[in-house]
């Protein structure tokens, strides 16, 4: 169980992330959606020790984290955090000596799933595959916890439902995802609970099945959740225009 | 084949050891190369000094003395330090590069073992420097050698300890 109490980050003056509480499960997925700066990233690389956060705990089955159980963590970001210059063969022998838990097989299945050269340096991908391979080491490292930062930014819609369907086809029960995205719309069938930040803070939490059950969309629920007016495009073009908007 | 993999684990993931050998091979043999002629330069200078050119022919001067060694070798082996800057350059760049083209620090940060950071950053530039400090001491033992078999006994100074620190600074 991975559980985050009270945490408090800073950048300056702004509250990055203010008194978040979270507990995630093995076998979640969870998706993790807020406005630019509302904190997602923040909270990932705080789970990931990667930045230092101010106050409150995280812990991993009741232990913090550290060098010893940080690899139970993987990590799939916009970023990119493999080694540009190093082939895909390379960050496979790479992981299998930094990573007990390597799965080779489903890393060798994905590569070949998604047709990725794997004696090419991966500066030499494209953006697409890029990302395809950022996310196929991030469920390679046999991980318990996979975080995955917008992993998808840049690859086309068709790319992204694979990898929905290959994530789901593959996991086990016991791992776990948190998933940020602005994709609200694509990940409904993918997610079994929704985490809502804004602001640094948790403004929405619930599981996707309760939200079936009351008849609403994950879109829905997002609205409601951050106020959404849904006619304040219709507003601001009057305000701009001079005239009144016609569909309004 | 093996070795090269071994020593791989010590340079930047992808950089392999061509790059490494080219850049410190490149900064040693300037390195050989400016202590040898400053030194060789400044040795054939004071034994010049010590003879005089007549019909031709070249004849000990009365009372000449040779430079010491030490005088010789002062501040000959400065060009060290600018060495060493370069590899602490090298181990800063290092260090830099898991955060040039993609955040390859996020998964050095994640790995069980923290010194594997800090091995690829400064594993090879420190060898590096160990390596030119060896190579350093190889230069003073050829210089001993060259200034007792090449000065004339008679302008032979009085002998002095030798003062390494003296090439040095």
């Amino acid at each position: 169980m991975l559980e985050l109490k009270n945490l408090c980050k800073r950048y300056g003056q702004t509250q990055a992330l203010d008194n978040v509480q979270l507990s995630v499960g093995p076998g979640e997925i969870v998706g993790l959606f807020g406005e630019n700066g509302a904190g997602k990233t923040t909270l990932m690389k705080c789970i990931l020790q990667l930045i230092l956060y101010d106050a409150g705990g995280i812990t991993l089955d009741g232990k913090l984290i550290t060098r010893q159980n940080i690899g139970r963590f993987s990590f799939a970001t916009c970023e990119h955090s493999f080694f540009p210059a190093l082939t895909a063969k390379a960050h496979r022998d790479f992981y299998e000596e930094h990573f007990e838990t390597f799965l080779g097989r489903r890393f060798e299945g994905l590569m070949d799933f998604f047709q990725l050269p794997m004696d090419k340096p991966i500066r030499s991908f494209s953006t697409g595959q890029k990302n395809q391979f950022e996310v196929i080491m991030a469920l390679s490292q046999g991980a318990d916890y996979i975080l995955m930062d917008e992993p998808f930014a840049g690859n086309d819609i068709f790319n992204r439902e694979d990898f929905y369907k290959v994530l789901l086809g593959i996991l086990e029960p016991h791992e776990t995802v948190i998933l940020s995205t602005h994709l609200i719309e694509e990940v409904p069938g993918f997610i079994g609970r929704a985490v809502l930040l804004h602001h640094g803070k948790i403004v929405g939490d619930t599981q996707t099945a309760e939200l079936d059950e009351q008849g609403k969309t994950l879109m829905d629920y997002v609205k409601e959740t951050y106020s959404y007016q849904s006619d304040r495009v219709s507003r601001a073009l009057t305000e701009l225009t001079g005239k009144e908007d016609e569909d309004a | 084949m093996k070795w090269t993999k071994r020593l791989s684990r010590y340079t930047l993931p992808g950089m392999g050891l061509k790059w490494d050998a080219s850049y410190f091979g490149l900064l040693f043999l300037v390195m050989v190369l400016v202590v040898l002629y400053t030194f060789l330069h400044d040795y054939q200078a004071a034994l010049r000094a010590l003879y005089v050119y007549r019909y031709g022919t070249q004849i000990l001067r009365q009372g000449a003395v040779m430079p010491t060694l030490n005088t010789l070798l002062r501040h000959k082996f400065t060009v060290f330090w600018a060495y060493t800057a370069f590899c602490a350059l090298r181990a800063f760049a290092n260090y830099r590069s898991f955060f040039t083209e993609t955040k390859s620090i996020y998964l050095m940060k994640r790995l069980k073992d923290k010194n594997e950071l800090s091995r690829r950053c400064l594993a090879i530039p420190a060898a590096a420097c160990g390596a030119a400090l060896i190579l350093f001491l190889l230069l003073l033992w050829l210089f001993v050698l060259i200034y007792r078999n090449g000065v004339p006994a008679r302008c032979m100074p009085p002998e002095e300890t030798l003062n390494i620190w003296g090439a040095f600074f």
